[in-house]
């Protein structure tokens, strides 16, 4: 007995409830070509990567020269595989890639040159070595393929699909290389094919595979003269199937049967054993035309018929005969005798048809013939055509998807170069896209003055009235929104203030109120490019502190108010905010609420009252301080406290000069520096309190009243507290002028600013609120957030207003702290 | 009509090419002309510019924030590093073990677009708070930190916002690089002996490890590289080794290192430029996330457009990050081979 390479025995591989393979019992012989042959889905492939190791039967066990394999990785076997298309490194030269496997089990150099360069030439491709995969025809990535598994010198060569590839004439040249080496090498090859000619070319033997078991596994000339089962003769090539019935009858060496008219076809005798039912079947190359007037040889079987069709191949004729019976049979002749067009069998002649019985097979066969076949039945070769593998469909998708990230890096990368950086200068006016909410058309200039200029004539409100304040700082509605939450969204105005609803109704027109204002300065930032344009910003009320309002009026960029639209306004703002010397006579603003900036801290997490600025400064507090993030607030509080301490100037607070400036940014640096300070910010700390991140701040006082923190507190510190006021401008080439005006008037009635005050805790612009909001809310009459005590106020100084010069001063000192 | 055929390519490419000169490169040479003018006529607001070949603005933007261009530099850098080591095993596993839910995971990876970077980088505060999920669980229930341990407003939230913020940037790419890679490969790796990593991969892990451990750990400003400290950087670098050693040794094997690593390079160039490019000039992390020492350039240039008005200044820091990206970039590219790379997508 002849040694055994690898050995299957009942494997078996299921996948879910399907079996792909079904039980297989092989031996592989060594030295041996050995080829799995079935259409796709057979179950070869599997078999095979069984074998490799890429795939662990579910059960069975398989041995490679006697060891059990069953259960080791593929790179534990001494088995190579050459892998339909052959999947070279494309990364790696062809060098590399033959010398990968070398390479893993540490060969030493030198020997991989030179098993590389043997292989190389015993694949024929020397020279190749530096070129990349992509470089290389498919035939010689064919052979790449195969040096790169055979220089491993393995018991066993594994085969998928090897020439499946390369084009017909590229295929039958590999057909007989790969014959070739295999013999010169002597390794045992397995090979998967669904070509039954490359199998019948190549192979000592084929298993032919069906419905994950082979059906017949013998030579080529043995599978192809004796297929034994319908599938195999319809696997390979052509053949003829007629069905018999058989009484057991015997004429020497063949047993006879009879078709369904009658006439005897003989067997041998064989072929038929063990079998219960079977059809015999008849190759149409074995098969001759005769005249009906022939002689036919003695014993041979025979069949009467008219051709029906006749197809001229060249080397032969295919021609279709419906018998007697009623069935078709396909007969092939060499066009030897009859040699040309006119000479060949015409449709309708009738013929007889012969061939010895040695040439005819047994299939097994399964019960009655189909009905629509009464005597003969024609089963070609469609395993191969149906083997063809399917176009791959993933690199489209993978396609698609890489394109969206080209998009979206292309976007990102746009973004990047362009940040901060694309917004147009203030000095050259360029056309800009308004960054407010709603671009709109610019207002011509004529438009403008004539609106600002003739105040009596009617006019009638128009929208939407884009509004932008800041943070919390509107009466809205004590039912809670949708979310069951009371307070403000941090983006948008989104729950109904009732001051805005019922200006909305009363005149119609739509209101985009947004918290857009953070901080003065960014807040301007976005709209001070247009405002130097001479474009409208998109924004018809802005609210901004005194300093930055101040700025603006003096820049001229805010719209001079038409105090005719304004009567109530005028009547009702509290005497002592007139005055100021930026604009005495509210020409340009009404102010919007005022406010004290002080100390804030969250009891719960500082476990004490403060009282004092320089209880910021506490140690225990480290990294849980924050200031605000406008110098104006920050830096006359800390020059307070350092008066209070004796280490600053007499310089009343709203007078600081830049050396008080300096002075208090050396007192700050160290406490930045060891992050004690932990962020200069606006009024972010809200959030920051609730999450115990900050402890205590520089905070305007209204804001933690109205925060809902129960543990949040605000105190007028001891050394002195700021105040300030926020006022509503209308920026120059605002859209809705008139609106914005109604709006300044509307909010100056006594009611809606009682109802305003209640709910921010500022103290309010106008007149009599005091009294209104003691029928409103009792508490709030007596709160000192809106009504600050006298002691208070006697230690409040204005926020300081700075020149411009003292102002860039200030900012520079403050960017150094804040690492800007 | 025929005649003219060779226009279509060029009609095709008008749109674009127009949305980039009226959108990119006009912006830009103005941005140009103002990095090179000083102050004219006005003040504050109506502060006018005057073009003056001010190239001292360079010199003096690129001596005045040398603490803020280091910042951005570390915090990109780290950001893309943390990107690539969450992203890589990311986008391998979706790649090579997504199945049918590759696609639902993909989306997953970019969902977080679908809010506004904002809320995004807000809600990292929460997350990284006082009261956030990461203290209460490495300080209340592990207890491995003190009671006063802040994460919020040091380089870790910073580059911690980064990195999550720029993930997609590096998954998608990567998932592309490796979802393209043949499976065969990886059999045929396998097949030519290709088993787990040997001693070498551990103890390149290990270094690999010791390096990045220390490197983290002095870029989140939380071990100073100085002689004092030496104790403590060897610790640091001894668990890093270990952690380096144990994954190399654990999950990496040869078919990896040899064949799906080095087809993946391509995806790992397009990520890291992807996501550094965004990362160094980021404000709004820096700005949300950190403290008054941890402001990157962005923040500095967000700071002199909007806040000082001072337009020259940001205008020359911008052009200055954007040549140092471009720069960085020319030599990431010479230094990873672009050879390499067309040769591994073919």
């Amino acid at each position: 007995m002849q040694d055994v390479d690898v050995r299957l025995v009942q494997v078996t591989k299921a996948y879910g409830d399907s079996l792909a393979v079904d039980h297989i019992d092989l031996d592989v012989l060594k030295g041996e070509f050995f080829a799995l042959l079935g259409p796709s889905g057979c179950g070869k492939t599997t078999t095979l990567r069984m074998i490799g190791g890429f795939e662990q039967p579910t059960s069975g066990l398989i041995e490679l020269q006697g060891q059990d394999v069953t259960w080791l990785p593929p790179y534990k076997r001494h088995v190579n595989t050459v892998f339909q298309n052959y999947a070279l490194f494309p990364h790696l030269s062809i060098f590399e890639n033959v010398a990968f496997g070398l390479r893993r089990t540490k060969t030493a150099e030198a020997e991989v040159r030179q098993r590389v360069g043997e292989m190389l030439k015993l694949v024929e491709l020397p020279g190749f070595e530096h070129r990349k995969p992509t470089q290389i025809s498919g035939g010689q990535a064919q052979r790449v393929a195969l040096a790169r598994a055979l220089i491993n010198r393995p018991s066993v060569l594994l085969l998928d699909e090897p020439l499946g590839a390369l084009d017909l004439k590229l295929r039958k040249q590999m057909q007989v290389e790969l014959k070739r080496i295999q013999q010169e090498v002597g390794i045992t090859f397995i090979f998967v094919t669904h070509d039954q000619e490359e199998a019948m070319t190549m192979s000592d033997r084929i298993a032919v595979m069906n419905k994950g078991k082979y059906e017949q596994l013998a030579d080529p000339a043995s599978l192809y003269e004796r297929p034994r089962t319908r599938f195999v003769a319809g696997f390979l090539g052509v053949s003829n199937l007629l069905a018999t019935t058989h009484d057991g009858s015997v004429d020497g060496a063949y047993s006879v049967c009879k078709l369904a008219d009658g006439t005897i076809i003989r067997v041998p005798s064989s072929l038929t054993e063990g079998i219960e039912k079977y059809e015999v079947g008849v190759r149409p190359e074995k098969i001759r035309l005769r005249e009906p007037a022939e002689d036919v040889p003695a014993g041979f079987n025979q069949l009467h018929g008219v051709v029906r069709d006749a197809s001229y191949l060249g080397v032969s004729t295919s021609y279709v005969v419906e018998t007697r019976g009623g069935g078709t049979v396909t007969v092939y002749e060499q066009n030897v005798e009859r040699a040309t067009r006119a000479e060949l069998w015409e449709p309708g002649e009738e013929v007889v048809l012969t061939w010895s019985p040695d040439h005819t097979f047994a299939v097994e066969g399964g019960g009655a013939p189909p009905p629509d076949v009464v005597t003969a039945a024609v089963v070609g070769a469609a395993g191969a055509a149906a083997a063809v593998p399917p176009p791959r469909s993933t690199s489209r998708r993978a396609f698609l998807i890489g394109g969206a990230v080209v998009a979206v890096g292309g976007v990102a990368a746009f973004i990047a170069a362009t940040s901060g950086g694309s917004k147009p200068p203030a000095a050259t006016p360029a056309p800009s896209t308004a960054l407010g909410p709603t671009p709109a058309p610019v207002p011509t200039a004529a438009a403008t003055a004539e609106g600002s200029a003739s105040a009596p004539v009617a006019q009638t409100p128009t929208g939407p009235l884009n509004f932008a304040n800041w943070d919390a700082y509107i009466d809205l509605t004590t039912v809670p929104g949708p979310d069951g939450e009371l307070g403000t969204d941090d983006d948008e105005y989104d729950l109904p203030s009732p001051t805005l609803d019922e200006f909305a109704a009363k005149y119609a027109v739509e209101v985009n109120y947004q918290n857009a204002v953070d901080e003065n300065e960014s807040f301007m930032g976005t709209i001070a490019p247009q405002l130097s344009a001479g474009l409208d910003t998109g924004w018809d009320l802005i609210v901004l502190t005194d300093w930055m309002a101040s700025r603006v009026v003096a820049a001229g960029w805010a719209e001079k108010i038409d105090h005719n639209n304004t009567p109530t306004a005028v009547a009702n703002v509290r005497d002592e905010l007139a005055g100021f010397p930026w604009d005495p006579n509210f020409d340009f603003h009404f102010p919007w609420q005022s406010f004290s900036t002080g100390v804030g801290f969250n009891v719960g997490s500082t476990q004490r009252e403060l009282t004092k600025i320089a209880d910021l400064f506490d140690p225990a507090f480290a990294g849980k301080v924050t200031l605000l993030s406008d110098p104006h607030d920050s830096f006359p509080l800390v020059h307070l406290m350092l008066q209070a301490q004796g280490k600053a100037s007499a310089t009343p607070a709203e007078a600081m000069t830049v050396e008080d400036g300096q002075v208090v940014h050396d007192f700050l640096k160290p406490y930045v520096d060891s992050a004690h300070i932990r962020k200069f910010t606006g009024n972010a700390y809200l959030q920051d309190f609730a999450s115990g991140d900050t402890w205590a701040a520089f905070v305007w006082s209204g804001d933690l009243a109205s925060s809902g923190g129960d543990d949040d507190r605000f105190v007028y510190p001891e050394e002195g507290s700021l105040i300030a006021t926020d006022n509503m401008i209308i920026p120059k080439g605002a859209q809705h002028k008139y609106t914005a005006e109604l709006m300044i008037d509307w909010v100056y009635d006594v009611d809606r600013a009682a109802r305003i005050a209640a709910f921010v805790y500022y103290v309010s612009p106008v007149k009599g609120v005091a009294e209104a909001i003691k029928a409103l809310d009792p508490d709030a009459a007596t709160n000192p957030l809106l009504f600050p005590p006298p002691e208070v106020l006697a230690k409040q100084h204005p926020q300081p207003i700075w020149d411009e010069p003292t102002a860039a001063k200030m900012n520079e000192l403050y960017a150094d702290l804040s690492g800007v | 009509m025929t005649r003219h055929r060779w226009l279509i390519p060029y009609l095709l490419l008008l749109p674009g090419l127009l949305w980039l000169a009226i959108f990119f490169v006009l912006p830009n040479i103005q941005m140009f002309l103002m990095s090179l003018s000083t102050k004219g006529a006005g003040s504050g607001l109506t502060q006018q510019y005057e073009f003056t070949w001010a190239f001292s603005n360079y010199a003096d933007a690129l001596t005045d924030f040398p603490d803020q261009f280091a910042n951005s530099l570390i915090y990109g850098g780290l950001a893309t590093l943390f990107c690539l080591l969450i992203g890589y095993p990311l986008a391998y596993g979706i790649a090579f073990r997504g199945g049918r839910y590759k696609n639902l995971l993909l989306f997953l990876v970019i969902a977080p677009f679908f809010t506004s970077f904002l809320i995004r980088t807000i809600s990292w505060k929460i997350i990284l708070g006082n009261d956030g999920a990461f203290l209460s669980i490495i300080r209340d229930v592990l207890g491995i930190v003190p009671d006063n341990f802040s994460v919020l407003g040091t380089p870790l939230a910073v580059v911690s916002g980064l990195t999550y913020q720029f993930l997609p940037f590096m998954v998608l790419p990567l998932y592309v690089s490796l979802e393209k890679i043949d499976r065969r490969l990886i059999e045929a790796a396998q097949d030519l002996y290709a088993g787990p990593q040997r001693q070498g991969g551990a103890l390149i892990g290990g270094i690999a490890g010791a390096v990045l451990a220390v490197g983290v750990m002095a870029g989140l400003s939380y071990l100073p590289l100085s002689l004092d400290r030496a104790l403590n950087i060897a610790v640091v670098a001894a668990i890093g080794a270990l952690i380096g050693a144990t994954i190399a040794t654990l999950l990496i094997s040869e078919s990896f290192t040899k064949v799906v690593f080095p087809l993946s390079l391509s995806g790992i160039f397009a990520g890291v430029i992807l996501t550094f490019i965004p990362a160094i000039g980021d404000y709004v992390n820096a700005e949300l996330l950190g403290n008054p020492k941890t402001q990157m350039i962005g923040n500095v240039i967000q700071n002199r457009f909007l806040a000082q008005n001072d337009y020259p200044t940001a205008a020359a820091l911008s052009f200055l990050l954007m040549a140092g990206i471009l720069i960085a970039i020319f030599a990431y590219a010479r230094a990873l081979g672009s050879d390499e790379l067309t040769g591994g997508a073919g």
